[in-house]
């Protein structure tokens, strides 16, 4: 080797293990993962709370802030048609605000007796263990009483219900919300970590029902999400709930429909999650989490709404307000309207020689004006979640309603 | 052949020591007071100077990456793309953030606020919002 190569070499080598070394120290020091992996190994099916609260000491006590929120009054001081509208459902023996998620066995255990006629499935949304307990007992837990799976109950709604143990990612746990999304061709394992942050929600702020003959606890969206295409799925299967005692219609029962009525939102439009508005980002100590205090985002609006919304915390709060009023004002008067059908029909009911044809078709139009209301009531945000689509379901549930009295009226020979 | 190749070498190595040159502090040309100097600037240079970030940052703090090589040749480019359409006349009504920008400022708020965002991670990852989305007034409402 001539001296001028190794004169090369005793350069380069150096300069190349330099190179090496800087380059494998910026890679690492830039390369690190931004989010803390799982902290501690938690057992694949651990629905208590706590044991998970212990690893995650901050979400935790953001979760036990949650009991705060305990209010529960009666929906009958502020909306009293509804007891009518409710008459022959246990509704209308009791019917309140909901509390918070860590109370959901207590106040279920708390409840009117009547309301617990439905059986086992009425349980599904009140404890992180019930995934576990339709592993067990298969298509058979929805034919069992509400006492025989309520008794095995300890833990309220808490980690298990949206996180994977293992790696914490969302996951969703209720297979009602699977096999909806499966029917309308979703591919589980291609939605987005932002869409599940609202589908974790979506597993019980929904609507749904009970197939006839399993009980099978089901959501009604093959058509669509929308007022009117769960009602024309309804009407499709012939599918009627109660049979109104006084006016004699055949109903359907909405229930909170949060995830649908949020669905083609300004919000959502604007690719918001539930968790956006409902879980803000909170500072804790140095470190930011996701809050697991779930309430209205008016308790929080500096978190929730003044990130994107800078007009300050009292305009903000006005304009809910206001909207959330214009909506409760639209629903009395198609709650009035409706007080005025149920009368009519039973009249019209009472009276002999009636036109059967014209009674069938009013009572047909009270089951679609008690729906499109019911389903603006039973949604909570007072029509936040959506405001202009919930003002055009209140004004469908007006017009079905007028014309139902009217025709409950033509139907005795009135005009 | 020998000598275009010389010619073309040393054109490379001017043309990197220029590109290089944007990274050097000393010429101010990551400043609002540089970048402000096209007049359709006016309005992100005017509120930025009124936001917090003002007194730690400057725009290429958030508009560049930070690696040397990176970080000048996408300087380079950005920088004689507006003064293209400056001198052309053709700079857009609306001035919006292009994909390519999203991810570099996006990685620039965390360099600086990933600590704070540890348990949370990049938000913008799978489908989420980068943070300026939400936070989009608090650099430069305009």
């Amino acid at each position: 080797m001539s001296a001028r190569s190794k004169q090369f070499i005793m350069v380069a080598i150096p300069v190349a293990l330099l190179i090496i070394i800087a380059g494998f120290f910026f890679f690492t020091r830039h390369n690190q993962d931004l989010a803390e992996g799982p902290v501690g190994e938690i057992a694949a099916n651990e629905p208590r709370s706590e044991v998970w609260g212990a690893f995650y000491p901050r979400h935790w006590d953001s979760y036990q802030a949650n009991y705060e929120n305990s209010d529960n009054p009666s929906h009958f001081e502020t909306k009293p048609y509804l007891k009518t509208m409710y008459a022959g459902i246990g509704f209308a023996a009791e019917y309140n605000e909901p509390r918070a998620h860590v109370y959901t066995l207590d106040d279920i255990r708390a409840i009117d007796p009547a309301r617990k006629k439905s059986g086992a499935a009425c349980n599904t949304c009140k404890s992180s263990q019930i995934p576990e307990m339709i592993n067990k007992y298969g298509d058979k837990y929805y034919l069992m009483t509400f006492e025989e799976i309520n008794q095995q109950l300890t833990e309220p709604i808490g980690c298990l219900d949206c996180h994977d143990p293992k790696t914490m990612k969302l996951r969703i746990s209720r297979p009602a919300l699977i096999e909806a999304l499966e029917r309308q061709g979703r591919d589980l394992n291609k939605i987005s970590n932002q869409e599940m942050r609202t589908l974790v929600c979506a597993q019980c702020h929904v609507t749904y029902y009970f197939l006839p003959e399993s009980k099978k606890l089901t959501f009604p969206w093959d058509k669509g999400v929308k007022a009117d295409e769960i009602l024309a799925y309804y009407d499709e299967k012939g599918f009627t709930e109660t049979v109104h005692p006084i006016a004699g219609s055949g109903l359907v029962k909405p229930r909170h429909a949060e995830y649908e009525t949020f669905i083609g939102s300004t919000h959502e439009s604007a690719g918001l999650a539930c968790a956006d508005c409902h879980m803000p980002y909170t500072r804790v100590g140095n470190v930011k989490i996701s809050s697991h205090d779930w309430s209205s985002p008016l308790n929080r609006i500096e978190q929730s709404c003044t990130t994107c919304h800078r007009n300050g915390v009292d305009w903000l709060r006005g304009r809910v307000e206001g909207i959330q009023k214009q909506c409760k004002e639209t629903q009395d008067l198609a709650g009035e309207a409706i007080l005025e059908t149920i009368a009519e029909l039973k009249i019209s009911r009472e009276t002999t020689g009636v036109n059967q044809e014209k009674l069938q078709q009013a009572m047909d139009l009270h089951r679609k004006a008690q729906w499109y209301l019911d389903y603006v009531v039973v949604t909570n945000g007072y029509g936040f979640h959506n405001p202009t689509e919930t003002l055009n379901n209140l004004s469908k549930s007006i017009d079905y309603a007028h014309k139902s009295t009217r025709l409950a009226r033509e139907a005795r020979g009135l005009n | 052949m020998n000598k275009v190749l010389k010619w073309m070498l040393l054109l490379a190595g001017a043309g990197t020591a220029i590109m290089l040159l944007t990274r050097l502090p000393v010429l101010g040309l990551e400043e609002a007071s540089f970048c402000g100097r096209c007049h359709v600037m006016q309005e992100q240079v005017d509120t930025y100077q009124h936001s917090p970030h003002q007194q730690a940052t400057n725009c290429g703090a958030c508009h560049d990456p930070h690696g040397l090589l990176t970080g000048s040749v996408y300087a380079s480019y950005t920088g004689t793309r507006d003064v293209y359409r400056v001198v052309t006349d053709t700079t857009p009504e609306e001035i919006r953030i292009t994909d390519m920008s999203k991810r570099v400022v996006q990685n620039n708020c965390l360099r600086c606020h990933g600590d704070i965002m540890r348990e949370i991670g990049d938000t913008s990852q799978n489908g989420g919002a980068h943070c300026f989305h939400c936070h989009r007034e608090i650099i430069h409402p305009k």
